[in-house]
C-alpha cells in the first residue's frame, strides 16, 4: 500500500502529488468552508445574540439557550417530532423492506414494478403535499367518500388535531421508494447458498427471514434507518405546506424546524431561531452516535475472505 | 514567430483604442442652442405583492413610470402576500432591500425605527418634481405613514371593510338584501334560513355568513362591534379580557358550532374563496377582495358596510392603506426611487390603478374608473369612508408582527375548533398579548 514517507523523506514526486492532491480539492474546500462551516459558525455566533435583522446582533451569551427549557411550544414542538419520527421511521422501513422483499421475489416485470414504486419518490414534496391535501380533503377526498359510503362518519384529517400528524405520516410513508430500492440491492447482495443450504437443512422460510435475511440485510436497515431518522428529525415541507407555515391548530403539526423558520424568518428572532437550530443538531448528533455505538450488538458485517486469514 | 506575430497584433488592437478619431472636419460655429445631456442611466429594483391581477396593475404603472422616464431602468420583484415578508426579512439580514419596495401598515412602524425608510418629507416641498405627483392624497391616508413627523411612504391602495352577499341566494331564500343599518342579529337571522344540507346528507353545504379571519381588520372589527378593543389608544396595554371582548370572541364560535351559520375549517377545506364558490351567502372582506369578487360569473352579487353590533355598535370601516410605497434608506438612487414611489401614488399612476378595478386607488381621480358596476351598490364606500372612524386600533404597536401571529394561533386552535370556550380562553390570551407590548 502507498504510505507517505515524512516530510524531510518525501521524494519529488511525492512532494509533487501532495501539492495536486490539495489542488484537486481545493475548489471542494473552498466552498465547504464558504457554505458549511463559515454559516455553521456565524449560526453560532447568532445563537449568542438578540438579532431581529432591523438592528445590529447584541450579545447575550447563552440566554437563548436558556429560553429554550423555558418555550412551552417548543416543547410541544419536540414532541411533535419525536412523535413523528417514532412512528414514522419504523412503519416506513417496514413498508419499504416488505415491498423490497416481494420484489425480490416477482419474476416477471420487476423493472416495471421498480419504476412504479419509486416513482413518488421523485415526486416533488410541494406537488405530493397538493396532492394529499384532496385525497385527505374532509368533504370530497375519496377516503371520506368511501367512509362515507360504508355509513362511517368522515374524519377531518387535515384540521382536527388528533389526526393531523397521521395524516402528515402517511403522506410521509408515500415516498418509501428509494428505501425500498436500497433494501432491494441488499437483499440481492445476500448470497443464495446460504439459503439454499438452510432449505437443505429444512428452514422454513420465516427461519430463513429471521437467521438470514435480517442479519446480513442489517448494515442496509442502519443505513436506512439512520439516514431516515435525521431527515424524520427535518420535517419542515409537508407541515409548512398543510398549515400555511402556521403549525395548524394547537400546534398540532408543528416541528421543530418549523418553530425555528417561523422564529427566524417570521418573528425576525435569529438569535432565538439559531439557538434551536443547534439545539436539534446536537440531538441528531446525540442520537447518530448512540445508534452507531449501539449497533455493534445488532448488525452483522459479513466476514471478508482477508479478515478470516489470520 | 508565432509568439511574436500574436504580441503584435494585440499591440495593434491596444495602440488603436489609445488614439481618438483623426479630425475630419472644423466644427463649425452654429447660432441653434445646445441640447441637455441626457440624464444618466439609472437602475432601480421595485417590489411589491399581490395577486396576478393586482401585480398586473402595477407593471402597468411601472411601465407608465418607464415611458415617462426611460434613463431609468426598473427591476420588478413581485411575489404572492405569503412568503413577502420572510424574503423581505433576508433581504434585510443581507442590505439587499429593493429601492421602492411595498410595505404594509403593520410594518410602518418597525422598520421606520430600525431606520430602513428614506424620509420623504422634501418630497412635498413645491417645485420638486414630485409635488404634483403627491397633491390630491388623502391627508388621513398620508398622516397614517407618518412616524414623529417624519413621512416615510406614501399610500397606493385603500379601502373598506365590507359585507359581500350572493342576492341569488338571498332571493332564493325570499330575504331582503343587507343594508347598511343591519345588526349582527339580522345578520344571524338570514344566515340561519340561507344555511342548508341541499343533498340532505345531514352536514351543511351552504352558510349563511362567514367573517374573514385572515386580516387583522377583521379582527378589529369584530371587538369593536362589541364595544371591545384589543389595546389602550397608545398600544401599550392588553385589553381583551374585557367582558365584551370575551362575548366578542364568543360570538366567532357560536357562529360555527352553536349557531351552525358559518363553516368549520373542514367545510371549507382547499376552497380558497367560499364566497366564490358560492358557498356562503353572506361574506365580510376588504375592498381588496373586489378583485377577486369582479371575476364571480356564477351568481349575481353586491356589497353594503359590514353589520353593527348587537346593540348598534360601530365596527369602523375605513382601513389602513394597503400597501403603500417606501424608498430603503440605503438606495444608490434617492431621487429616483422617490420619484418611482412617488409616482405610484400619482394621478396618473392611480388612474391606472382604478382601471384595473382591484385594489382600492386612494386618490380621488382613480375612483372613477375603480367604482364603475360591478357591484350595484358600490357608492357605499364613499359612504363608509366620509362617515366611519378608521377600524385599526393603534398604528405602531410594538411586536406587531408576533402579535398576529399570536392571533391567529390562537383564531385556528381555539376559536374556530372550539377547544376552549372564550371565557376560559381570554385571560390567557391577553396575558400573551401583554407579554408581547412589554418585551423591549
Amino acid at each position: 500500500m502507498f504510505r507517505f514517507k515524512s516530510v524531510h523523506q518525501r521524494t519529488t514526486n511525492q512532494k509533487r502529488d501532495i501539492r495536486d492532491f490539495y489542488g484537486f480539492i481545493t475548489p471542494l474546500l473552498i466552498g465547504w468552508v464558504v457554505f458549511l462551516i463559515g454559516p455553521l459558525i456565524y449560526s453560532f455566533y447568532l445563537s449568542l445574540t438578540r438579532y431581529d435583522v432591523l438592528n445590529a446582533p447584541v450579545f447575550i451569551g447563552f440566554a437563548n439557550y436558556a429560553r429554550l427549557a423555558n418555550d412551552t411550544r417548543l416543547i410541544t414542538a419536540l414532541q411533535n417530532t419525536f412523535f413523528y419520527v417514532i412512528v414514522f421511521v419504523p412503519l416506513s422501513t417496514l413498508l419499504a423492506l416488505v415491498l423490497a422483499m416481494l420484489l425480490h421475489q416477482v419474476r416477471w416485470g420487476k423493472g416495471l414494478f421498480r419504476s412504479i414504486f419509486y416513482l413518488p419518490a421523485i415526486m416533488p414534496l410541494v406537488s405530493t403535499t397538493l396532492l394529499f391535501t384532496w385525497v385527505f380533503n374532509y368533504k370530497y377526498g375519496p377516503i371520506n367518500l368511501v367512509l362515507r359510503f360504508l355509513h362511517l362518519t368522515p374524519i377531518p384529517w387535515l384540521s382536527d388535531v388528533i389526526f393531523m400528524k397521521p395524516s402528515l405520516i402517511i403522506m410521509a410513508m408515500w415516498g418509501f421508494g428509494a428505501s425500498m430500492l436500497i433494501f432491494l440491492a441488499g437483499l440481492q447482495a445476500i448470497p443464495a447458498e446460504y439459503y439454499e443450504a438452510s432449505a437443505i437443512d429444512g428452514a422454513s422460510s420465516w427461519k430463513q427471514f429471521w437467521k438470514i435475511t435480517l442479519p446480513l440485510l442489517s448494515p442496509t436497515t442502519l443505513f436506512v434507518v439512520l439516514t431516515k431518522v435525521i431527515a424524520a428529525f427535518q420535517v419542515f415541507t409537508t407541515a409548512y405546506m398543510l398549515t400555511s407555515g402556521t403549525g395548524g391548530p394547537k400546534d398540532a403539526l408543528m416541528f421543530v424546524v418549523l418553530y425555528l423558520y417561523n422564529h427566524a424568518f417570521k418573528l425576525g428572532n435569529f438569535g432565538y431561531g439559531s439557538a434551536i437550530a443547534w439545539m436539534l443538531a446536537i440531538i441528531i448528533a446525540i442520537f447518530t452516535i448512540v445508534s452507531l455505538r449501539v449497533s455493534d450488538r445488532y448488525v452483522y458485517y459479513e466476514l471478508s475472505s482477508q479478515d478470516t486469514k489470520s | 514567430m508565432k509568439k511574436l506575430f500574436v504580441l503584435l497584433v494585440c499591440a495593434t488592437i491596444v495602440l488603436s483604442a489609445c488614439t481618438g478619431p483623426a479630425p475630419t472636419q472644423k466644427v463649425e460655429a452654429t447660432t441653434a442652442s445646445v441640447e441637455e445631456p441626457s440624464p444618466a442611466p439609472v437602475s432601480l429594483r421595485f417590489s411589491a405583492w399581490g395577486n396576478t391581477d393586482q401585480l398586473a396593475a402595477i407593471a402597468n404603472i411601472v411601465t407608465a413610470f418607464r415611458e415617462k422616464y426611460p434613463n431609468i431602468e426598473i427591476s420588478e420583484e413581485y411575489d404572492p402576500y405569503d412568503g413577502y415578508w420572510e424574503k423581505k426579512t433576508t433581504q434585510i439580514a443581507g442590505s439587499t432591500l429593493p429601492d421602492v419596495f411595498a410595505i404594509a401598515s403593520d410594518y410602518v412602524c418597525d422598520y421606520s425605527s430600525a431606520g430602513l425608510l428614506s424620509n420623504l418629507n422634501d418630497t412635498f416641498a413645491a417645485g420638486t418634481p414630485t409635488a404634483d405627483y403627491l397633491t390630491g392624497l388623502p391627508q388621513q391616508a398620508l398622516a397614517n405613514l407618518n412616524v414623529d413627523g417624519v413621512q416615510v411612504g406614501y399610500p397606493f391602495a385603500g379601502g373598506a371593510l365590507l359585507l359581500y352577499y350572493n342576492k341569488d341566494m338571498l332571493d332564493k331564500a325570499g330575504l331582503e338584501y343587507p343594508n347598511p343599518d343591519w345588526t349582527l342579529q339580522d345578520v344571524l337571522t338570514a344566515a340561519a334560513k340561507l344555511s342548508v344540507d341541499t343533498n340532505q346528507d345531514g352536514e351543511l353545504e351552504q352558510w349563511g355568513y362567514m367573517p374573514n379571519y385572515l386580516t387583522i381588520e377583521d379582527f378589529d372589527a369584530i371587538m369593536h362591534r362589541f364595544g371591545a378593543r384589543w389595546f389602550s389608544e397608545d398600544g401599550k396595554t392588553a385589553l381583551s379580557n374585557s367582558p365584551e371582548a370575551v362575548k366578542a370572541i364568543q360570538f366567532l364560535q357560536d357562529i360555527i358550532w352553536t349557531n351552525k351559520v358559518s363553516p368549520r375549517p373542514q367545510d371549507i377545506e382547499g376552497v380558497d374563496c367560499p364566497f366564490c364558490a358560492g358557498f356562503v351567502a353572506m361574506y365580510e372582506d376588504g375592498t381588496w377582495f373586489m378583485s377577486d369578487a369582479r371575476d364571480i360569473t356564477d351568481f349575481a352579487w353586491d356589497v353594503t358596510s359590514i353589520p353593527l353590533g348587537f346593540e348598534g355598535q360601530q365596527a369602523g370601516g375605513p382601513l389602513l392603506g394597503n400597501p403603500n410605497f417606501v424608498v430603503f434608506s440605503k438606495t444608490q438612487h434617492l431621487e429616483e426611487s422617490k420619484l418611482l414611489a412617488a409616482f405610484m401614488a400619482s394621478p396618473e399612476g392611480q388612474a391606472i390603478l382604478g382601471e384595473a378595478r382591484g385594489r382600492m386607488p386612494v386618490q380621488t381621480v382613480g375612483l372613477t374608473a375603480w367604482g364603475s358596476t360591478p357591484p350595484d351598490n358600490i357608492g357605499v364606500i364613499a359612504d363608509i369612508l366620509a362617515t366611519q372612524p378608521t377600524i385599526r386600533e393603534s398604528l405602531c404597536v410594538k411586536h406587531f408582527v408576533e402579535f398576529t401571529d399570536l392571533q391567529y394561533r390562537t383564531l385556528e386552535g381555539e376559536i374556530l375548533t372550539n377547544n376552549t370556550p372564550a371565557a376560559q380562553l381570554m385571560p390567557g390570551f391577553t396575558q400573551e398579548i401583554q407579554k408581547i407590548l412589554d418585551t423591549p
